[in-house]
Order: structure tokens, then C-alpha cells, then sequence
């Protein structure tokens, strides 16, 4: 066990994060932080308030809104920029809005590149961000594993994994040209249990959709989906069944798979996760598109 | 799935207790090429079950199509995660990968062995290293 000079893990993961939060402050013009209302997130979010208390975080809070977010998740977005006090940039693709891009009609792959990523890059051209943190984990995914905490991307936002910078203990290199900008991952270190830890000791917001609760579901892609609203067809609302559920990532509701559970604190969702032989990512329907598709999504500048 | 513990079942507020003490050990792979750096951290994952049964289920899958085992499913594909080290059989780039037991949390570098994978840059900051060790 540790003696009393050392850290434990979770007060080394928060050290680290800060630090990396501080140093981007500290050497970029116009930096910015991703908030996707997830569990992550949050926890990104109450890193950033710690960071630099006590004043707010120096930067605004992004969003890139698909018009498919679970309706709690915005009201939980709305709620908790006000609370901390930052400024709260929300985006959605003007051409993909007059389109309806729908992921039950135009599919998960193209609703994602459309409302996402390319909304995600039509912002950034807007705002001219140098920096964007974001609260993806290397555990996640295996394109994300060898992703540097710093991570280049080019005046198109593309990722170039062939070309990494090196990263040499806690010392990041954020040269950069005129229009190139870089993604802050600081929470690269961290893991599912990590987080759920963390949230737990910290008593960090998260939204209610992570706690069992009756939602109404359906079948849809060989997942559960939740109906949050009347743009679920009839056709498939006539299968519709009220279930004790709750979902583990958080994203457009119709990609997202709802799980059973019983859980409703957060020791129970803990208990649950650790027991669990899935990943939190296979209820992501887009990631199951093809085996590179993150690396791809991450190349043409998704997160 | 961090680790196994019965206390997880059975007592889960007695098992968070416990994991919130734990310290943080970083290590990392150092070898030539083809020594099975990734083959060995793919199979310290595998072993202490820190592989989801979907993560096991897409390695398998790719194992017949990229795999160097002859069919056999090569573990080392869980570190190699770019699509050019699974089309060419080698680790390009330094992949992270994570666990932890009762004690601590450990976070695995496993780094490439060709030289050749390093860039220019790279190469020059452990020239520059070198120097002063």
C-alpha cells in the first residue's frame, strides 16, 4: 500500500490533467473545451473548474449538436454551463439541418460525418480555435490508444498517425503554424473505472440517463434504442416496451444502446461495470461500421 | 473489469474503499524487433482478463484477415491498433494500454522496434538523450 508521501492513483490522473490543462492555457491563444454531456465530459469539466479556481475555466465550452442528443442531455448541458459560468457555444451543420439528415433514414455513418464531424470542423473554421480539449480515453478504443495527449492536426483538422510528434514525459509541444490546431486529450490515462471512481469520490453532476430507470425502448440495429421523442417511426413504436434500462455512453439517441440494469447509485453502476464482459463502446452503434472506422473518422477530423 | 475480487459481488462500497489507495506504476516494452513486445503486453491483457468479449470477438476476426499466427488469434493486434501496423505486422507507434490489481493501476507503453518506424524527430531527441546519459 502507499505510505503518506505518495499519491494515489486517482490524485496522480487529476495532477497530471491539470497540468495539462494549465500548460494549454498557458501557450495557445484561443482554446476551447468539447462538451458532450457524457460521464467523461463531466469529468473534464470539473477538472478544468479545478484547475483554475477559483475562477471559471479561461475558455468556452463547445457543442456540436446533432439534433439527435437525448432532449435530458441538452437540458443537462444548458444547466451546468450556467452553474459554472462559462460561455456555452453550441453548433449544428446549417446544410445538414435543411438536409434532416436522420440516422434512421440516412444511416449511422453518414449521419455521423455530416452532423458530427463535419459540423464538428465547420466550427472550429468559425471560431478559430487553437486548442480543443476533449475527453476521449485511450482505453476506449485502439486507433485512441496511440494517440498523443497533444494531438496535431493539420489546417484540413486531420490526424496524420504517421506522423505523431514525440511526447517525452509531461513535456508537450504545442508549436503550431497559423491555422494548424492541436485536440487536448487530458484524460488519456484514464479508464472507464477510473472515472466512475472519480465521479464517485468527487460527487461530480452527471445526467440521469446513466441511472436504471422505466424508459421506453424498441429494437432498432440489434440494439435497444430509447423512443426520447416523436421522430421514432410508428412502425417501430408499436414494438415499443417500458423496461428497467440506463446507458453507458451517452450520444444521438437513436445510436445509442440502452442496457438492463437495476443500477440506480453510482456503487451499483460501478458493481455493474466491473462485473460486465462488453465494452461501453459496443453500444455505439458507429463504431462497429468497419474494424479501422475510428482511426478513419479521425483522419477525416473527428475527435 | 479491473480485476477480479469476490468483493466486487459481494461488498462493492468495502471494494471502492479499498481501490481508492491504490499508486500508479508506468512502464514500458524495450526489444528488437519481432521479440513479441506487443504478442507479450496482448497477452499479460488476455491473461489477467482485461479483454472485453467484443474486443475479443473483432481480434479474432481480424486475426484470420492481418494475423501473424496462422490463424491462430494473435494477441499482439490488441496494441497494434492503426490499420498499417495490422496490415504490415509490426507496432509504428508507441500504443497505451491499462490495468490494474488490488494494488496498483499500471499503464503499459509498448513501444516499435524498428528503428526505421522512428521518426526524424524522434530519432533526434534520443540521439540527444544519449548524449546526456
Amino acid at each position: 500500500m502507499l505510505n503518506k508521501k505518495q499519491m494515489t492513483h486517482l490524485k496522480q490522473l487529476e495532477a497530471e490533467s491539470i497540468h495539462i490543462m494549465r500548460e494549454v492555457i498557458a501557450e495557445f491563444d484561443n482554446p476551447a473545451m468539447l462538451y458532450s454531456v457524457g460521464k467523461d465530459s463531466s469529468v473534464m469539466l470539473h477538472l478544468a473548474q479545478k484547475a483554475f479556481y477559483p475562477a471559471p475555466p479561461p475558455f468556452p465550452l463547445v457543442h456540436v449538436d446533432t439534433t439527435w442528443k437525448f432532449r435530458e442531455m441538452i437540458e443537462f448541458r444548458d444547466k451546468r454551463a450556467k452553474e459554472v459560468g462559462m460561455e456555452l457555444i453550441v453548433h449544428i451543420n446549417p446544410q445538414g439541418e435543411e438536409m434532416n439528415i436522420s440516422p434512421f433514414e440516412h444511416g449511422s455513418a453518414l449521419h455521423t460525418d455530416i452532423m458530427k464531424t463535419e459540423g464538428l470542423k465547420q466550427m472550429l473554421d468559425i471560431y478559430k480555435f487553437d486548442a480543443v480539449f476533449g475527453g476521449a480515453r485511450r482505453d476506449e478504443e485502439k486507433s485512441r490508444a496511440k494517440e498523443r495527449i497533444y494531438s496535431f492536426r493539420d489546417k484540413h483538422h486531420r490526424w496524420d498517425p504517421k506522423a505523431q510528434r514525440p511526447e517525452l514525459w509531461n513535456i508537450y509541444n504545442g508549436r503550431h503554424h497559423k491555422d494548424e490546431s492541436i485536440r487536448v486529450f487530458p484524460l488519456s490515462n484514464w479508464t472507464e473505472l477510473d472515472i466512475w471512481q472519480y465521479i464517485y469520490l468527487e460527487d461530480i453532476p452527471i445526467p440521469e440517463l446513466y441511472f436504471a430507470k422505466e424508459r421506453e425502448v424498441v429494437e432498432y440495429g440489434g440494439a435497444k434504442i430509447m423512443v426520447d421523442d416523436n421522430r421514432v417511426s410508428d412502425e417501430l413504436r408499436k414494438n415499443s416496451r417500458m423496461e428497467m434500462v440506463r446507458f453507458r455512453t451517452l450520444g444521438c439517441y437513436p445510436l445509442t444502446g440502452a442496457v438492463e440494469s437495476a443500477a440506480t447509485t453510482l456503487p451499483e453502476i460501478i458493481q455493474e461495470m466491473l462485473l460486465t464482459t462488453t465494452s461501453e463502446r459496443q453500444g455505439r452503434v458507429i463504431d462497429q461500421d468497419s474494424s479501422g472506422s475510428m482511426e478513419k473518422k479521425k483522419m477525416e477530423g473527428y475527435f | 473489469m479491473a480485476n477480479q475480487s469476490n468483493l466486487i459481488a459481494d461488498n462493492i462500497e468495502e471494494y471502492l474503499k479499498q481501490h481508492e489507495n491504490k499508486g500508479l506504476l508506468r512502464l514500458l516494452t524495450c526489444g528488437s524487433v519481432d521479440d513479441g513486445k506487443s504478442t507479450l503486453i496482448g497477452r499479460l491483457l488476455y491473461d489477467s482478463k482485461m479483454i472485453f468479449e467484443d474486443q475479443l470477438a473483432a481480434i479474432e476476426q481480424d486475426s484470420k484477415k492481418v494475423g501473424t499466427q496462422g490463424g491462430e488469434v494473435d494477441l499482439a493486434l490488441l496494441v497494434d491498433g492503426l490499420q498499417s501496423e495490422r496490415e504490415q505486422g509490426i507496432t509504428i507507434d508507441v500504443a497505451y494500454r491499462y490495468f490494474s490489481t488490488d494494488r496498483r493501476k499500471f499503464i503499459i507503453a509498448d513501444t516499435p522496434g524498428h528503428e526505421q518506424t522512428w521518426s526524424v524527430s524522434q530519432r533526434s531527441v534520443l540521439k540527444r538523450l544519449k548524449r546526456s546519459i
